[in-house]
């Protein structure tokens, strides 16, 4: 009987109820939904395209879209179809080494916090406090000013990450905090468990839905930063990301020259990201805040 | 070998909210001493915010003391070394007054009680701690094929609380903090888990605080019987001295709230109702005593009145030795 | 109360001071040379630049490369104590804090304007959307400006500049007003000016509306549940009355924390919507210095900036407390 019995777990959702929980969720569903489409068109597109198009002379200068280039090519001879592949590609991965790490650092920095209390709590309260006033991207400008002409998307990464782990910090501080009073955390403790293993075992599967809204969040911000700072011109000069993509297009004048596909190509790619992003966020928010889902449900 | 649990003097004080909102003082300097070599259940009883748990939680040193010491084998728990933690950790177990978060949801309910028979050395392995487990649940009258292996939310509040008291059986304490093990059990089942308590005082020699509102338990299997108000002992004694013939004003209040199977008993005398500020000094109690009187401005010390038996209250004094 | 205030007052200073200090040893550790850059990159276009003798020598001067570390330190904090942020490399001799001081209206201008109506339309739509007996249309539309949320500014400033100022040319393409007109007080000029601010202020507008919505939707929500708003009604208060004495007013202060805590987001997105449209305000400013390498200008902006949101973040979280009694019981 027990082992025949199916048992559905917090975490052990089968495929059913995946599918009525995203129709209960919409806006996570429409999110993972576009989500999706990128990937597979960042996938498929590396696969089906030619890539090293997206590298400048490769292609005829300035034209509209054609059969040949679908998306059209910029004045430097690029063709703008393998410029988004790359591009899409390129920025993701900068929003995710930063986005990774903010989430990984912020998860040490806040269950720190709230274990060990006191002056230590406090300092890093208040540095997270002060940091998170000022906002990221006026601080990433004098870092990026000052090592312009350096700066690849590996480094656009980490730099941003530097700046991306204060909120999940305060956030993740504020939840162990929470579970740190638990009962079956102080269950865990009777038991013989300590404070790291305590921290991993017992408390962080109980966050994950929590840690993955954080990390989407994070990553969401780090590439609305990079993309901000590569529209400032302060991005990978040789590396072909979406924000570069608009910088070289606002450079080259494409306003005044007509070139309207060069300018909806990278346009349309970021609003698709932001737009994916944003309704990912709103729908795990849903997951990892309870209050919203009664809200959500009643 | 027979452990010893002392509480001695202990205060716990809770400050306030930042800007200035009152500190609780959750108990004031209160002392309780288990000794192994007699085994016996204590039961520690008071109404609601009288600072039970906040009792259980020190002596389980899960909460530090703001004055006072605890002390485990002579030692105090502040300045155990790594072994003697270890020892206190196996020899002081609990059950929770709150069954419904004591399991982690993540895991099956018997995920943190086997974790901790193996890691204490109770069982060799994983499938031995299950069975232990598994016998023990027996004991509180749960059927281990249906309650073991499933998610906490599966479990009914009275299972999971029997879950719990089976798990505090396994681990075979020394010192056991029950608080408020049976509150969502029915009747006879109740009798069945104090009659395991009792069980585990007299063949294990385990000594038991048995935090509860309900006297009517209390009464039945406790050795003895303290009495808290907003953090003061006011009452000690045998179960038998305190509740037939209470001696303080909020014992005989708290003994005739209680419908007793003698129906010839009056109950519920009308009490007077609490007043909202706790009192700044003297007896905590004036404030809703029908006999008061001027002198309770004053904090009256602690009256002996037999051997086992403390009350305080200036109704009452010392006999002279 | 007093510790309260004490305590953000020092917030502030740290905040400030963190971010002197970051523009002071960032470029330390880049290890860069900003006027010996320039130097070369004039050389290189085979040009001279006047006065540029005396700009090496303040430039020594005011870093004191001899001195040591800390003593350069001390004395850029205490030349940043007094707003003295130097001179601009590219617009020699031209001090950065007046270019600033040119700059920063601009900005206030035109981020104050397009908050406060992005915070109005939104917030009232919000408002209809949240509650039971709002009308559907705002319902309805509330989802397509959530969404537009998600999207920076500068980028609908993008698709706005293309289409009404380049392809319709309904709108001039960038810049404060018209160049070569008098900047006097005329209807005309003011008329210049409103129509050169428009669409910067609509990228902003339209892209925060959603923003707004969706906090003050949720807090109408929550209110509307309220047992006071139940009794009302059940008194015989209805319609509008109902919707702004008890809903909007009540649900409006929370708005205005959520300002505080928006304000960063807002201000870098502007910055960036002033580049995009040639906006003489501080985001161009920056945008420009950052093309020229103009490193004293650009640290200036953004300590300016900084120092902006801060003092801002401060006004907003100690004028709460004063319109609001519930977060005033809470703090005395
Ligand atoms: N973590 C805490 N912070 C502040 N005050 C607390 C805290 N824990 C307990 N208190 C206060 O200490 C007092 C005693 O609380 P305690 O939990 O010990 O009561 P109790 O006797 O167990 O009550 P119950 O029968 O309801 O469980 C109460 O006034 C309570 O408000
Ligand atoms: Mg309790």
């Amino acid at each position: 009987m027990t082992g025949v019995a199916v048992r559905r777990g917090a975490v052990r959702i089968g495929i059913t109820g995946v599918r009525r929980y995203l129709a209960r969720n919409p806006s996570l569903a429409w999110g993972l939904a576009l989500a999706a489409g990128l990937v597979l068109f960042m996938a498929g597109g590396s696969l089906a395209w030619d890539t090293t198009l997206a590298e400048p002379l490769s292609a005829p200068v300035a034209r509209p879209p054609s059969w040949a280039h679908p998306f059209g090519t910029d004045t430097q001879g690029r063709d703008l179809l393998a410029v988004m592949i790359v591009g899409t590609r390129l920025t993701l991965k900068i929003g995710m080494i930063a986005g990774g790490i903010g989430v990984l650092v912020g998860a040490a920095v806040g269950f720190t916090a709230a274990y060990a209390g006191g002056r230590i709590d406090a300092a890093i309260r208040t540095l997270t406090d002060v940091l998170l006033t000022v906002p990221a991207l006026l601080f990433l400008i004098v870092v990026a000013s000052s090592l312009k002409g350096e700066i690849t998307s590996t480094t656009m990464g980490l730099m941003i990450a530097a700046l991306s782990w204060m909120a999940p910090a305060r956030q993740i501080r504020a939840q162990a905090l929470v579970l740190r009073g638990a009962p079956y955390v102080v269950m865990a403790r009777l038991g013989g468990m300590r404070g790291t293993e305590i921290v991993l075992r017992e408390m962080l599967p109980n966050l994950l839905p929590f840690l993955m809204a954080s990390f989407v969040l994070a990553l969401a911000q780090a590439i609305l930063a990079s993309v901000g700072l590569e529209a400032l011109g302060l991005g990978a000069q040789d590396e072909p990301t979406l924000g570069m993509t608009v910088y070289w297009m606002m450079s080259y004048s494409a306003f005044v020259r007509g070139f309207w596909w060069w300018i909806a190509a990278p346009i349309v790619a970021l609003c698709l990201v932001f737009v994916a992003l944003y309704l990912v966020t709103a729908g795990l928010d849903e997951i990892a805040n309870p209050r919203l889902k009664r809200r959500v449900v009643a | 070998m027979a452990h010893r649990l002392e509480i001695d003097g202990v205060r716990r004080v809770f400050p306030g909210r930042a800007f200035g909102g009152p500190s609780v003082v959750a108990l004031h300097g209160l002392s309780l001493t288990l000794d192994g070599a007699r085994p016996e259940i204590v039961a520690v009883v008071g109404e609601s915010g009288s600072g039970k748990s906040t009792l259980a939680q020190i002596a389980l040193g899960l909460d530090d003391p703001s004055a006072g010491t605890v002390r485990f084998d002579g030692t105090s728990l502040g300045r155990m070394d790594e072994g003697g933690r270890v020892r206190f950790r196996r020899a002081v177990q609990a059950v929770l007054q709150d069954p419904f978060s004591s399991f982690n949801p993540f895991y099956r309910v018997e995920h943190a009680a086997i974790l901790a028979l193996v890691r204490f050395g109770l069982a060799p392995d994983r499938r031995a701690a299950r069975s232990i487990l598994a016998d023990a649940c027996e004991a509180v009258g749960l059927n281990p094929a249906d309650t073991l292996g499933r998610f906490p939310h599966e479990l009914s509040g009275g299972q999971r609380q029997r879950l719990m008291v089976a798990r505090a059986m396994a681990m075979r304490p020394a010192v056991l903090v029950a608080d408020e093990p049976v509150s969502m059990v029915d009747a006879s089942l109740r009798a069945t888990i104090l009659a395991h308590l009792a069980a585990m005082r007299d063949a294990q020699g385990v000594s038991i605080i048995y935090v509860t509102h309900d006297l009517t338990t209390a009464y039945q299997v406790a050795d003895r019987l303290i009495v808290l108000y907003r953090g003061h002992v006011v009452e000690t004694g045998t179960p038998e001295e305190v509740l037939k013939a209470p001696a303080h004003p909020y014992t005989r209040l708290l003994v005739d709230s209680v419908p007793w199977p003698d129906l010839a008993r009056p109950w519920g005398r009308v009490p007077k109702v609490a007043d909202g500020a706790p009192v700044a000094d003297g007896c905590p109690f004036r404030g809703r005593c029908p006999d008061a009187t001027a002198v309770c401005a004053r904090m009256p010390g602690p009256a002996v009145l037999s051997p086992t038996r403390t009350v305080r209250c200036h109704l009452h004094r010392s006999p002279p030795a | 109360m007093i510790a309260a205030i004490a305590g953000r007052f020092a917030m502030l200073v740290l905040v400030v001071w963190m971010a002197a200090s970051v523009n002071f040893l960032i470029p330390r550790l880049a290890d860069r040379n900003p006027v010996a850059e320039r130097l070369a990159q004039v050389a290189a276009q085979g040009g001279s630049l006047s006065g540029i003798d005396e700009m090496v020598k303040s430039y020594e001067a005011r870093f004191g490369l001899d001195r040591p570390l800390w003593q350069q330190y001390l004395g850029y904090l205490g030349d940043l104590a007094r707003f003295d942020l130097g001179y601009s490399i590219s617009n020699y001799p031209m001090r950065v804090a007046d270019q600033i001081a040119l700059a920063l209206p601009w900005t206030i201008g035109l981020l104050g304007t397009a908050t406060l109506v992005a915070f109005a339309v939104g917030s009232i739509l919000g408002a209809l959307a949240g509650w039971r007996r709002g009308p559907a249309l705002a319902r309805l539309v509330l989802p397509a400006f959530m969404v537009l949320s998600a999207i920076p500014f500068y980028l609908v400033g993008l698709v706005f500049v293309y289409v009404f100022a380049y392809r319709l040319e309904w709108f001039p393409t960038g810049g404060g007003y018209t160049l070569g007109s008098e900047p006097t007080l005329t209807v005309g000029f003011v008329l210049d000016l409103v129509g050169h601010a428009l669409l910067p202020a609509f990228s902003i507008v339209i892209a925060s509306i959603g923003f707004w919505a969706l906090a003050m939707r949720s807090m109408m929500v929550t209110i509307e549940g309220e047992d006071y708003v139940l009794f009302a009604e059940a008194k015989g208060l209805k319609g509008w009355r109902l919707f702004w004495t008890y809903g909007v007013r009540n649900a409006l202060l929370p708005q205005v924390t959520t300002l505080a805590l928006a304000l960063g987001k807002v201000v870098t997105g502007a910055v960036l919507v002033e580049m995009v449209f040639g906006y003489p305000g501080l985001g161009n400013l920056l945008f420009e210095s950052v093309k020229l390498n103009d490193y004293f200008t650009i640290y200036g902006c953004v300590i300016v900036l900084v120092l902006t949101v801060a003092v801002t973040m401060l006004l907003l979280d100690l004028i709460v407390p004063l319109l609001d009694p519930r977060a005033r019981r809470r703090a005395s």
